[in-house]
């Protein structure tokens, strides 16, 4: 074990020690009460609390060969597809979304797990059998692996997840050998339909069937004005607070989006708004920095990986984080719709920095056995 | 193998590039909208967490010319609800509708508005206030507002107008002047959260309001109070529809004094009817009739076509294209001088008169001395009143129009023309306001005098004012006549077309040798007996204008006093009640008293002046039979300012007007009640407190 952690490289587990600590300010600084202290703000210990539970769950996973995963792939796979059913069973409905199973006194979201264990499965099946990508037969098997986890997501009404859900699919059968040009055609294909189908609504009236909710903040992305004090107030508001950030920020615990309540959901969906209006311009780029030197890092893992296992684990974890960096930070500056995604490390959340952690430890694990040992 | 990891390597070349590209988009949206619309976005915050309230300015004072406040602002509490901290909406509702007098459905919807604060209502009485802070109500509050007050109720309501509930000018000198009274709003800037709560350690930024300036009148209270109080006297003894008395400093343009009737109260202006709001002098157009022969008597005399001493011969008609125009008197007055033709006021007279002058040049004249075009006395929607086109002027126009016929003018129009005659040719601009001053009483603006144009020479003027003085010494403004002053005027009527109202008048100055007042009055829609200009505004120009001399103490300076014995002896008035009408009639008759009799009869059971009030010989006594006291309504009179008068002047000055007086103490009037202004029923007591 201590010759595997000679292998490591160390600048991801600090990477992630920063950007967790990172995330601890601002949501101190986002949830913090008038005239009370640090100490005894709830969000601040629970949340210091998962990142214990995080980093020891990391460290436990990390003295088992992550290649021992794909012996239980077909368990794991299955204990997902429960866990998803479970949350339609028995799961509490929280704004609008029935995402959460309650535990006790902890509760507890099984669409974040989920997308791990989706990266895991996805992982065996693809490094197991050579699909052809280029036959529309290629493309059968690794699809209805995905759809039956997707669907129960959206049926949870969690089109976040779902898309990530996507990106993670579309980042791993990249690395698996799909065709690139194919891939980033048909995305364009997508994205370029759906604005146009904006567009034809809000100008033309062309029907779009999404609920209410939804479809408004697909709306609001092309104008927020459409809806200032219902879907579009968060994006306002949000880009007020970004904006009036200005370079340098206006200091910790100063932005006036922040404390005086204008902004919505901000110690969670929203966290990256406080950052934004309180550490500025600069904040931003240093919290963007981190990202990228750690998926950068990652990369590297995967190009180092021993076996094409690790390599799409690495794909996956690491498509499935910069979806989530995107799609979050998209949303508050007004270029993303608005989905309940938190942002990874910083948002507040157990079981999302939970998750993120064990995906980071996925990472850790290819990374430490990426040479054949020498004994 | 070797392919697949170059393969491999490959696309994580591109992936890495990728998710640097999509950040890199990220950051590029961050310097736009963090660097470059910084501030724009920091405007935002700011104003959405800011609530600014206005903060009223304290309106300015109207004084008169003397520094008498006419208008002033005092502060009045105005009901707020703040919606979210009312317990019961329903029980605060009735309460507050019980006592200010609003219907409770009103209230509820009021206090329960989906805003921060809402008015319930603006302005309250300070009594009704207090009962509501007595309640001690759960989310109703006050603040003050200021409201506008006039100390001096109707007096002088048509020059100053009156500002609404948001303290804006809405009629007269609150209008004209509104930019100057209104002042700047100050502004108290907090700071709130997104729920609308104040930030306790927040922004909150005061900026005291700029209050605002002082407008100082031309008027005189003194002379305004005897103009009204003539007005509402002229309107007892006379049937008629209105009446407007206009005094003009001519030297200045100063307009001292001006009043119509019916008039308002601008304190409760919403109770009268708007068409009470117009101020007639400067509004409303009439026929000036005779009035209007000094300016062709001015015209003719500067063009030289007419000399005093010229003859002119009267027939009692004279023919003009075959439409004859008689003269007022039947049989005509014969051969005259142009001396005796303006005495006698005689129309055949001015027909030739205004021959001699022509068209073209009459035309320039009229238009020279103002008719026509607003004077611009800054109140608002002054009239032009109605003027031929030079085309339009025929020899028949051309006639009429030489004694005053066929062409309308706003009193304050004729009274600025025929200053100009008193002010030896040179028309000035009438002023109403004389200088504006801020709160410390600096300077902000002085109005000079405003010289318009030289309309005639200076011996012509003076000529003029010799022909005028004849008119009152000897022609029909003898009743306009004071003892030891030079007056010069004129008379006019005019009749009403198709109907039995005729506008009488009256315009002169005094001392006619160096006039000080110009003095215009007109009853309009007269339709008692007698409704000639003679017999119904010389009369009222007189008291006025004896009043004005003496407030003013422009001392008398004509030689002669052989008026001595002409100056009226001071009666009582005796008890006629319970008498029968003959036996009253003989008892006044021989007392020398007119009569006038209200109602039909045999027995008077009241009367005007009451029993023993003492009065001018020659004075009217109103007799009411039975059954016509409700008559007595229209005799009732305004209370007029004793304060600092001796005792047996009040008596007298009450008496004129038909009241009686009870005091105590002795030495001068301190105070009285009731108060000066108030209109009370002729023949009450007002008791007053000497000290």
């Amino acid at each position: 074990m201590i010759k595997l952690l000679k292998n490591m490289d160390y600048s991801i587990p600090i990477l992630i020690i920063v950007l967790v600590i990172y995330g601890l300010i601002v949501i101190s600084s986002a949830t913090s009460l008038e005239g009370s202290s640090l100490l005894n703000n709830p969000f601040l210990i629970r949340q210091v609390a998962a990142a214990f539970i995080g980093v020891f769950l990391v460290i436990f996973t990390l003295l088992f060969n992550y290649k021992i995963l794909r012996d239980y792939s077909g368990i794991i796979y299955v204990f997902n597809i429960l866990l998803l059913l479970s949350v339609l069973l028995i799961g509490e409905t929280i704004k609008g979304g029935q995402r959460w199973i309650m535990l006790g006194p902890v509760s507890f979201q099984p669409s974040e797990l989920s997308k791990v264990l989706i990266i895991i499965t996805l992982a065996h099946l693809l490094a197991d059998d050579k699909f052809d990508f280029k036959t529309f037969k290629g493309w059968i098997i690794p699809s209805i692996h995905l759809s039956i986890p997707f669907l129960l997501i959206l049926r949870q009404n969690d089109l976040g997840t779902a898309l990530v859900l996507i990106s993670i699919f579309v980042g791993m059968i990249y690395v698996a050998g799909a065709s690139g040009k194919f891939l980033l055609g048909s995305g364009c294909v997508v994205a370029g339909g759906s604005f146009a189908w904006l567009y034809a609504h809000i100008h033309l009236g062309i029907p779009i069937p999404l609920q209410g909710f939804r479809l408004n903040r697909l709306l609001v992305l092309i104008d927020p004005q459409i809806d200032p004090l219902g879907s579009g107030y968060n994006v306002i508001q949000s880009m007020i607070a970004i904006g009036s950030g200005g370079f340098w920020g206006r200091g910790l615990f100063r932005g006036t989006q922040n404390r005086l309540r204008f902004l919505p959901e901000r110690h969670t969906d929203f966290i990256f708004s406080v950052l934004g209006e309180e550490l500025g311009f600069v904040g931003a780029i240093i919290l963007l920095a981190l990202y990228f030197i750690l998926i950068w890092k990652a990369i590297i893992v995967a190009n180092e990986s021993q076996d094409d296992f690790g390599r799409l684990l690495v794909a996956g974890v690491v498509s499935m984080l910069a979806f989530h960096i995107f799609e979050n930070i998209g949303m508050t500056i007004g270029i993303m719709p608005v989905t309940g995604l938190p942002l990874p490390f910083i948002s507040y959340g157990g079981s999302s920095l939970i998750t993120n952690l064990l995906a980071v430890g996925l990472i850790i694990n290819v990374n430490i056995r990426r040479k054949k040992l020498l004994f | 193998m070797d392919e697949l990891r170059l393969h491999i390597r490959k696309r994580i070349t591109f992936l890495t590039v990728s998710v640097f590209c999509i950040l890199a988009l990220l950051m590029l949206r961050f310097a736009w909208i963090q660097v470059i619309s910084n501030s724009e976005y920091q405007s935002k915050a700011l104003s959405q967490r800011l609530r600014e309230l206005k903060v009223e300015p304290k309106r300015g004072i109207i004084y008169d010319r003397n520094g008498v406040a006419l208008a002033l602002s005092a502060s009045a509490d105005t009901v707020v609800a703040i919606p979210k901290e009312i317990q019961n909406p329903e029980k605060t509702a009735s309460k507050l509708a019980d006592i200010l007098g609003m219907s409770e459905e009103e209230v509820y919807k009021r206090i329960t508005r989906r805003a921060a604060a809402s008015y319930v209502a603006r302005k309250v009485d300070e009594d009704k206030a207090e009962k509501i802070r007595e309640l001690d109500l759960k989310g109703i509050t006050f603040t003050e507002e200021s409201r506008r007050f006039y100390p001096r109720g109707e007096l002088a309501s048509h020059i100053l107008g009156f500002s609404g509930v948001d303290s804006q000018g809405l009629q007269g000198i609150e209008l004209s002047y509104d930019r100057y009274l209104r002042g700047n709003p100050g502004r108290i800037s907090i700071e709130s959260d997104a729920i609308g709560r104040q930030i306790p350690q927040g922004i909150s930024d005061y900026s005291a309001p700029d209050d605002g300036n002082d407008i100082y009148l031309t008027i005189d209270n003194v002379l305004q109070y005897i103009v009204e109080r003539e007005l509402d006297k002229a309107l007892v003894e006379h049937q008629a529809q209105g009446a407007t008395i206009v005094m003009m400093d001519p030297k200045t343009g100063d307009i001292l004094a001006m009043g119509n009737r019916p008039t308002y109260d601008p304190n409760n202006f919403a109770k009268f009817a708007p068409r009470l709001w117009r101020d007639r002098a400067v509004s409303d157009t009439y026929e000036p009739g005779s009035t209007f022969k000094i300016i062709t008597t001015a015209t003719a005399l500067e063009e030289g076509v007419v000399n005093v001493n010229d003859k002119f011969f009267d027939p009692g008609y004279i023919e003009v294209s075959g439409q004859r125009i008689n003269c007022w008197k039947a049989g005509g007055h014969g051969m005259q001088t142009f001396a005796e033709v303006v005495q006698n006021s005689c129309n055949p007279g001015f027909v030739q008169v205004g021959q001699r002058i022509g068209r073209d040049d009459f035309y320039k004249y009229i238009k020279a001395f103002g008719f026509g075009e607003r004077t611009n006395v800054n109140l608002p929607g002054e009239g032009r009143g109605l003027m031929y086109s030079l085309p339009q002027i025929g020899p028949v126009e051309l006639a009429t129009i030489s004694f005053g016929h066929g062409i309308t003018a706003t009193p304050i129009q004729l009274t600025s023309a025929v200053s100009a005659i008193a002010n030896d040719g040179q028309l000035l601009k009438p002023n109403l306001v004389k200088e504006v001053r801020d709160k410390e009483g600096e300077l902000v603006e002085e109005i000079q005098s405003e010289e318009i144009r030289r309309v005639v020479s200076k011996d012509t003027s003076k000529l003029v004012r010799e022909l005028l003085e004849g008119v009152v010494e000897e022609g029909s403004g003898m009743h306009a006549a004071i003892d030891g002053y030079r007056i010069g005027g004129k008379t006019g009527t005019a009749k009403h077309y198709g109907r039995s109202l005729y506008d009488a008048s009256f315009i002169g100055m005094v001392p006619a040798d160096d006039p000080q007042l110009v003095t215009l009055v007109v009853l309009y829609g007269v339709s008692s007996y007698p409704y000639y200009g003679s017999q119904v505004a010389a009369p009222i120009f007189h008291n006025v204008v004896k009043d004005a001399l003496r407030y003013l103490e422009i001392p008398p300076n004509k030689a002669d006093t052989d008026n001595e014995e002409d100056r009226p002896t001071r009666v009582e008035v005796p008890n006629l009640t319970n008498l029968d009408f003959e036996e009253a009639e003989k008892v006044l008759i021989r007392n020398g008293f007119r009569i006038r009799l209200e109602g039909e009869g045999a027995v008077i059971s009241d009367q005007i002046p009451y029993p023993g009030a003492i009065v001018d010989e020659g004075s009217t006594v109103i007799l009411f039979f039975e059954g016509a006291e409700d008559k007595k309504a229209r005799y009732r009179v305004t209370v007029p300012d004793l304060s600092g008068m001796e005792i047996e002047d009040a008596a007298q000055l009450l008496g004129q007007l038909g009241l009686r007086l009870r005091w105590e103490g002795s030495g001068t009037i301190r105070s009285q009640s009731p108060v000066a202004g108030r209109t009370v029923d002729s023949g009450d007591y007002i008791r007053v407190n000497l000290k």
